[in-house]
């Protein structure tokens, strides 16, 4: 018995020394380990920033405000550029901007925050969990003024998507593609061989054309092998009825917020679209989506010339006007010529409804925001320095072409005097991009100098440019992410089982019941008092 | 008679039909990704089947062979594989090698000590936060040290060491060898067959490995292939409007031809490998279930 | 005490950097599990988050996502041991009744190779392979005038998707120990069986099936202890938003929360949880096995 006793102790005691040592092991490396994720970048800055003329010592700046596609370079001649315009030295994180959200919340979880980042989680998430700190609006005004004005000119609503309680807690970006609602497409081929002149404009026109796809044989093989439409198309025809889409996103409606998929008008909407389907005008694989794998703005079912009206994408994707040189137009379009050597596109309108109502949908111009953590806020010059290249990006062209497009005889050049801008290497991958630093610095789009140095393409968008319905910027509430993988399902099915008739029309009464009562109402109390609140109503 | 020779023929017939059956569902993918592989952009998006090539186009392997990542990811790779390998040998013999001898003070004590660590662990956070805090952050040691032993594995080496008849070790000691003479000219040869299943087992997790790399590693050069493979497959999938990703214009996208062809490249080595190692695996399987 | 461990010191030389190991790596990030009983928030840390108990532990259970988590898990793995624990099994008693060796070596050879693949590389076949336009076998679907069916996408399909890759990823390795299990087989049995005249589906019911009868019972045993225990790089590498409520487990359910959500704490308690019960699993497999013969896992 005693021996056992004894044993047991020395075990005990072994096991206990090991852990301390090992305790005393981790603590001791606490700080080493830190700093070595970042090492190589730190010295590297400190060493172009000697050359500095102020007596001020350089400002370190964690940085996480880019999309890391790849990892730039810590001695590439434009980091050093950037650091020595601003007395900086960038301490430049990666993280796999694919797993982006992951890891970065690994490394919060473990107290380590960057600076500067791109925020990509709910905002309200961050603030509780005391990585972001607040920004106040006077100091954007005050160092940022032009930035500022920019973002009141596209729409002043940004800088409500960044708020919680009543504080701004990120710089509010512009998406100016967001701006462009997205396409609606033809096959301008298909509607002469038809013979209709006139792209359809009214929901009934769109039906005769698509019936005419079906039925008259638009790609003259002889066989009764084509359709009008698929998945991509639905939103917009949705549109004619007042909101696009089926999913679980929110509109506004008197001043409150609530969801598409269960307005009224959509009954009208599934009506049409039964009756279509019925009509065999619409692909019955619109089930399983029009892309079937790949870059998700790919249709293959256009490629492969079952349909002849599509949507979804966005103007540069289906960029059907070349610009000269060696330009074959839009990614999508170049597949869709490749797949069909005889095909030719058109862009069109959205169907106007009944009511009068149409639009597509459209992304809006809220894009990722860029915010400063509570460590980041014990130094004030970083916010400051931070504040100043971003202004800097909104005031000098040729900084802001430098950091987003490379070096200018090299990656770019000037065609005119408009400041109209060709890229010299088109076959650069944007990961090759990174690593030289190119898009790291610029923080966000300035979409004045966007249109300004691809002058051509925004002139084709502004011309293609039709009706949409942008997102409704509205503040993230937990039962949203609780309830709206669910709802988004339900909706999806019911939707699909109507248009196929496997579900009567009638029976989307019982839908909207069932979708509010699992959690439908329960979001939209949240998110009404969560707006309001954002709002410092 | 006669009659069962046909129901024997029949029953041949099945069992040839199925096997060949299964094959095919192994063979056919493969050939489909292959064939994607060397396609040109208007076969690939043709609806149908994409067994056998019928144009080429081998813009996929450049695009992946101009990846440097794909390079820098094999080499890591590799790298992983052969340090990870060598460490997990090394240690599961340390440590089974003393557990299996039944006189050892404490044996259940540090065998449950061992064992106990197939049931708990602490979770991604603390593991995470103990690597960082020694220092092992973007190196190749984070992806060989916190998975270099496993409890399992080395239980099964113990028990194939204790069943080694204990009279070779005595009549060496009688000779008058010392221990470590013992250990590394009986134990050591003894043991290498259940080594070597050790080193395959251990060889083939590390180089199908990824989600330590994709945690413990920030520097793209040092990520291994299967992470980087996954990267290639997974860009431009999603969809902005749904996903809410910042300005899709600038974002990379892959065409399915290079997605196909990083694929064949990842694959290439082991398809190339395992057949000569199979029969290893077999004896290994074999020697680690029946005496585990 | 001292004096046997000190005999053993060379021993325990040799145990020390397994020990060191074990207890740096295995058991000091235990202490990770308090996060399960705290409202963990990353400016505080573990030492500073406040403890709320059971919390999180009773969210679970009156929570909306962990029950439908927990019930794709077990239905998964069900399905996973109903048809991965046969199959292996009727592949080496068909492999076993080919008389050709060359047939033989070159159907074995193939059917170990998606063992030796990644999931994530066998994700990227799977998906190329199911695709809507392009997978063979929607393809045969169409030209039967069939709808193709987007397997990957559909929540009707997506269980059958992992349940089948996931027995055709392993089948052809599993055999192994049933064939070796046959080869052991003494020859007499067979010789008698021939002198009666029986045919070789008989001789296969009869003779092979109840001689390997041990082997397949240990090896059931041993299996269906890891029922809780789902496959990670599978389903990470699988699922979509579309089929989420029908693949979600409870290790991609963990990470999603823990990692994507930043719900840290109650991640912790669903690994927890998960955690004790895969133990419950083990043990009672193990003390089934024990009582059936000397085959035990630990």
């Amino acid at each position: 018995m005693a021996t056992k006793t004894k044993k047991r102790a020395v075990a005990v005691i072994l096991l206990v020394t090991m852990l301390a040592a090992l305790m005393a092991a981790c603590s001791g490396k606490n700080e080493n380990g830190g700093a070595s994720a970042s090492g190589s970048a730190g010295a590297k800055g400190s060493e172009s920033a000697k050359p500095s003329a102020t007596a001020e010592p350089p400002v370190t700046l964690d940085w996480l405000a880019y999309n890391s596609y790849g990892q730039p370079d810590a001695n590439a001649p434009l980091v050093q550029m950037v650091e020595k315009k601003f007395n900086a030295k960038f301490n430049v994180w990666y993280v796999d901007n694919q797993k982006w959200v992951d890891q970065l919340n690994v490394k919060f979880a473990a107290g380590e925050m960057p600076d500067v980042l791109q925020i990509r989680e709910q905002i309200p998430k961050y603030v509780d969990n005391g990585i972001l700190a607040p920004i106040p609006e006077e100091k954007i005004r005050e160092l940022a003024p032009t930035y500022a004005a920019t973002i009141d000119k596209y729409d002043p609503n940004l800088w409500n998507a960044v708020k919680y309680d009543g504080k701004i807690y990120g710089l509010p970006s512009i998406n100016l593609a967001g701006d462009y609602p997205t396409v609606v497409l033809w096959r301008q081929d298909w509607l002469d061989n038809v013979g209709i002149t006139k792209i359809p404009e009214t929901l009934d026109e769109f039906e005769a054309a698509l019936l005419k796809f079906r039925n008259d044989d638009p790609d003259k093989d002889g066989k009764k092998d084509t359709y009008g439409l698929s998945s991509f198309a639905i939103p917009f025809v949705m549109g004619a009825f007042g909101y696009p889409g089926n999913n679980a996103s929110y509109v506004m409606k008197d001043g409150k917020i609530t969801f598409a998929a269960i307005q009224p008008e959509m009954k009208d909407a599934l009506t049409v679209l039964n009756k279509w389907y019925k009509e065999e005008l619409i692909d019955p694989e619109f089930v399983t989506g029009e892309n079937t794998g790949g870059y998700w703005a790919d249709s293959q079912a256009l490629y492969n010339g079952r349909i002849g009206l599509t949507g979804n994408g966005m103007f540069y994707q289906w960029r059907n006007e070349l610009f000269g040189g060696e330009d074959q137009g839009g990614g999508q379009y170049q597949n869709f010529i490749k797949a069909q050597p005889g095909g030719k596109l058109t862009f069109g309108k959205p169907p106007v409804g009944p009511s009068g109502k149409s639009g597509t949908l459209q992304w809006g111009v809220n894009s990722t925001a860029v915010g400063i953590t509570n460590k980041a806020a014990e130094d004030p010059r970083k916010l400051e320095t931070l504040l100043k290249m971003l202004e800097t990006t909104f005031t000098d062209y040729d900084y802001y072409m430098t950091v987003l497009r490379g070096n200018e005889g090299e990656d770019w050049k000037k065609v005119d005097d408009s400041g109209k801008v060709l890229i010299l290497n088109q076959s650069t991958s944007v990961a090759d991009f990174s690593k030289k630093g190119v898009q790291v610095f610029n923080i966000m789009n300035n979409p004045d100098f966007d249109k300004k140095a691809d002058a051509d393409l925004y002139k084709f968008a502004d011309s293609k440019k039709t009706t949409g319905y942008p997102p409704v910027i509205a503040p993230a509430v937990d039962s949203y992410a609780k309830y709206a993988g669910d709802l988004y399902k339900l909706a999806t099915e019911t939707y699909i089982k109507i248009i196929l008739g496997e579900q009567p029309v009638s029976s989307f009464d019982a839908f909207v019941a069932k979708f509010k009562a699992n959690g439908g109402d329960e979001i939209e109390k949240d998110v009404n008092e969560a707006y309001n609140k954002m709002l410092g109503k | 008679m006669k009659q069962r020779r046909m129901s024997d023929r029949l029953f041949s017939l099945v069992v040839y039909a199925l096997l060949t059956g299964l094959a095919l569902t192994i063979v056919l993918p493969m050939m489909q990704v292959l064939t994607i592989s060397v396609s040109p952009l208007n076969v690939v998006n043709r609806y149908g089947f994409h067994f056998i090539p019928t144009a080429f186009d081998f813009s996929g392997y450049r695009q992946v062979f101009h990846k440097e990542t794909i390079w820098t990811g094999y080499q890591n790779t590799l790298v992983r594989t052969i340090l990870g390998t060598g460490i997990t040998i090394v240690m599961t013999f340390l440590g089974a090698y003393p557990l299996s001898k039944r006189q050892l003070p404490n044996r259940a004590f540090w065998t449950g000590f061992v064992v106990l660590t197939m049931f708990f662990s602490g979770g991604l956070i603390p593991s995470y936060m103990l690597v960082k805090n020694i220092g092992l952050m973007n190196t190749v040691w984070s992806l060989v040290l916190p998975g270099a032993v496993s409890a399992f594995m080395l239980l099964i080496v113990r028990n194939f060491i204790a069943a080694l008849p204990e009279s070779l070790e005595e009549s060496a000691k009688i000779d008058g060898a010392n221990d470590l003479y013992i250990l590394w000219k009986i134990v050591v040869p003894l043991s290498m067959p259940i080594l070597a299943t050790v080193a395959l087992y251990a060889a083939v997790d590390h180089w199908n490995a990824w989600f330590d790399s994709m945690l413990y590693i920030q520097n793209e050069k040092k990520q291994v292939l299967q992470l980087i493979l996954r990267k290639i497959i997974i860009d431009g999938t999603a969809d902005p409007s749904t996903t809410g990703a910042a300005d899709s214009m600038n974002a990379p996208t892959n065409s399915q031809a290079m997605k196909m062809a990083a694929l064949v490249v990842t694959m290439l080595p082991i398809m190339c490998v395992y057949p000569f190692l199979q029969k290893y695996f077999v004896k290994g399987t074999l020697l680690g279930s029946v005496k585990g | 005490m001292i004096r046997r461990y000190y005999a053993y010191r060379y021993f325990f030389l040799m145990l020390l950097p397994v020990v060191a190991y074990f207890a740096l790596f295995h058991y000091a990030p235990i202490y990770g599990v308090l996060m399960a009983f705290q409202d963990f928030r990353v400016l505080k840390g573990i030492s500073g988050s406040e403890f709320v108990g059971m919390k999180h532990f009773r969210e679970l259970f009156s929570g909306l996502y962990f029950v439908p988590v927990l019930k794709n898990t077990l239905i998964i793995n069900a399905y996973k041991l109903l048809f991965g624990f046969p199959a292996p099994i009727v592949l080496a008693l068909l492999i076993n009744e080919v008389m050709r060796p060359a047939f033989k070596r070159i159907v074995q050879t193939i059917s170990y190779l998606p063992h030796f693949l990644s999931w994530i590389v066998l994700s990227g076949i799977v998906i190329e392979a199911l695709s809507p336009s392009r997978g063979p076998i929607n393809i045969a679907l169409m030209e039967l005038g069939m709808k193709p069916v987007f397997f990957l996408a559909d929540t009707d399909w997506f269980r059958t998707v992992l349940v089948s890759t996931a027995v055709w990823k392993n089948v052809g390795f599993s055999a192994i120990i049933y064939l070796a299990a046959i080869a052991g087989i003494s020859g007499d049995m067979y010789e008698a069986a021939e002198v009666d005249g029986i045919g070789r589906l008989q001789k296969m019911y009869y003779i092979t099936l109840p001689s390997i009868a041990p082997v397949i019972v240990i090896m059931l045993i041993l299996t269906s202890g890891s029922i809780i225990n789902d496959d990670f790089d599978q389903i990470f590498n699988l699922i979509n938003a579309n089929v989420s409520s029908v693949g979600d487990v409870i290790s991609t359910y963990t990470y999603s929360e823990g990692i994507a959500k930043m719900n840290y704490s109650y991640a912790a308690a669903v690994g927890l949880f998960k955690n004790v019960a895969a133990l419950v699993a083990v043990l009672s497999a193990n003390f089934i096995a024990r009582r059936f013969s000397d085959n035990t896992i630990l």
